[in-house]
């Protein structure tokens, strides 16, 4: 059962045989954000989120999902941005982790529009997700900040995916990943430029922190490129912790395994830092410290 | 009579002080200390000078536990308690710091993160926050640093300065009992160096830091004039060939190390 609280008295959030639905009508602007809580508590959960935010808007919307125990969880989101709307769409998935995911997000972004997706995975034995935007219109923008964090035994899969089919949009993907134990994962990293898509402009950062020997992450990056007069960039890392820094930090009295803690908080900051609200930063942090204080080694 | 060598009163052991002794190591292979004695004493400052390559660098890495460096002989003792065998953080909890040549830059961690953490790790029952918080900006301020320093991430952008800086503003701090400051004037501009000076001095004149032995590594005298040296010592090729007053550093201002060179080369081993 999902809780709603939606803030602004002109939103309505409701919920059908569908799913969830939340219309932000034309012009309604908030800083509050509406929180959809899931939780998988007794059984599989089913969780569909559709968001229409009309024209000329801001909103920003906080999904929780949780569970425990071996429970499924299939989630979606579909995101309309009308022209000059400002959706945020921010996902909190903190699951046990006997708990298989399978999530697929995605956004139609029109002209002006912008679509705002933060995306933090923790916990999931098996944890399969996308997102993937889709511009219709000149001036069309998607940001996707993005962690995942396998430990353990956990495996993760995060497909991100940006479509410019139209001129004159932008884009800028920014993804962290840190495995540590066991943990495995794999990011596809996707910039589709169309044929007639000149003037656009898109990024993709991807770094990647391995902890341990047997931890590992296959980052595969593709940027198809087939116009003109566009500006694509791509940067990304692979490693393990710089010894260097382990020992800065011991040479300050701080043990060999809060120093790790502490890089590995410092390396998710470039992507906790684009998540919308000091509180919900905040959160996160703490979510991340505790993961990494249970996964050593 | 029996000579215990330099580091030990005869009747007795004199346990404080930071002291090395027939320390040999080396990195990648090759020997670069060839047999170190040194003590400094608390409260006192002692200049360690000498040409590039010497070795001086090697014995702040050596002494503080870096991996790619390996002591094959020797010992260092800090107020009696052995360090060689500890590791990295025990050696900086027994009361050892090290001020970085280039400090390494921590993307992420907050200059402020960093050093509650670090001050809590040496000493652990502390001043409750708003006392840490004052000590900080009042540290902050004898620094001329702003306090904005403080949510910019560990090094992370930071010029030569700003680095050294933050290296001083760990020291005072921390507050060891014993600073090995590993070419802390170099790269650094008039003000610069007047700032890490005036810091230090600052530090020694506190209850806290008036015990603090001081081995600074340089090799200009520069930073000598902000906090002057009771003992100089000069190294080379790995050994330390001359120690001297005050006036020792000032000889190698006006004449250089190759004057020293040659006056040795007469077969010191």
């Amino acid at each position: 059962m999902a809780s709603l609280s939606a803030i602004a008295p002109a939103i309505s959030v409701t919920r059908d045989a569908r799913g969830t639905h939340v219309e932000i009508p034309a012009g309604v602007n908030t800083d509050d954000p509406i929180v959809i809580d899931y939780d998988a508590a007794d059984a599989a959960l089913i969780a569909h989120t559709f968001v229409s935010a009309g024209e000329g808007t801001r909103a920003t919307i906080v999904e929780r999902l949780t569970g425990n125990a071996e429970r499924e969880i299939a989630a979606s989101t579909t995101v309309t941005a009308a022209a000059n709307a400002d959706l945020t769409y921010t996902v909190l998935q903190n699951v046990g982790s006997g708990v298989r995911v399978e999530a697929k997000r995605v956004s139609h972004v029109g002209p002006g529009a912008r679509v705002g997706w933060n995306v933090a995975l923790l916990g999931g034995s098996s944890v399969t997700d996308s997102v993937i935007s889709d511009h219709s219109g000149a001036g069309a923008n998607t940001e996707i900040a993005a962690l995942f964090f396998p430990v353990a035994r956990e495996v993760v899969q995060l497909t991100t995916e940006v479509q410019h089919n139209v001129p004159h949009t932008n884009s800028q993907t920014v993804v962290r990943s840190i495995a540590a134990g066991r943990g495995r994962g794999r990011y596809f990293g996707n910039i589709r430029i169309a044929a007639h898509a000149h003037g656009s402009e898109a990024s993709l950062r991807d770094d990647t922190l391995l902890i341990g020997k047997d931890a590992k992450i296959d980052a595969v990056p593709a940027l198809e490129i087939a116009a003109n007069d566009v500006k694509a960039f791509h940067g990304a890392t692979v490693g393990a912790i710089d010894e260097e820094h382990i020992f800065y930090l011991m040479s300050r009295g701080i043990e060999r395994d809060a120093a790790e803690k502490l890089i590995a908080l410092g390396f998710f900051e470039p992507a906790v830092a684009r998540f919308p609200g000091e509180t919900l930063r905040a959160e996160l942090r703490t979510l991340l410290e505790e993961k990494l204080a249970g996964a050593r080694r | 009579m029996t000579f215990f060598g330099p580091n030990r009163t005869i009747g007795g052991v004199s346990k404080r002080g930071l002291v090395i002794s027939g320390l040999r190591a080396s990195v990648d292979s090759k020997e670069i200390l060839k047999g170190i004695d040194l003590t400094v004493e608390p409260g006192k400052v002692h200049a360690l000078m000498g040409p590039n390559g010497s070795g001086k660098s090697t014995l702040a890495f050596a002494m503080s536990g870096h991996p790619n460096y390996e002591v094959q002989s020797g010992s260092v003792t800090l107020d009696g308690t052995s360090l060689l065998e500890l590791s990295p953080d025990k050696r900086a909890r027994a009361g050892l710091f090290l001020s970085f040549q280039y400090p390494a830059a921590i993307p992420g961690v907050s200059v402020a993160n960093f050093i509650r953490t670090a001050r809590m790790a040496v000493k652990p029952d502390d001043l409750p926050p708003a006392k840490f918080r004052a000590m900080i900006y009042e540290k902050l301020g004898v620094l001329d640093m702003d306090p904005a320093f403080l949510s910019r991430y560990v090094n992370d952008g930071f010029s030569g300065g700003e680095k050294k800086r933050l290296e001083m503003l760990q020291l005072a701090i921390l507050a060891p009992k014993y600073a090995v400051l590993d070419e802390t004037d170099s790269g650094l501009d008039v003000d610069a160096l007047q700032s890490v000076g005036k810091s230090i001095e600052a530090m020694r004149a506190t209850d806290d830091g008036k015990d603090t032995g001081f081995l600074i590594i340089t090799h200009y005298p520069r930073i000598l004039r902000h906090v002057p040296a009771d003992v100089v010592h000069i190294m080379m090729d790995g050994r330390i060939v001359k120690t001297g007053g005050p006036d020792l550093a000032e000889r190698v201002e006006r004449e250089g190390y190759d004057s020293i060179r040659e006056e040795v080369a007469g077969g010191v081993a």
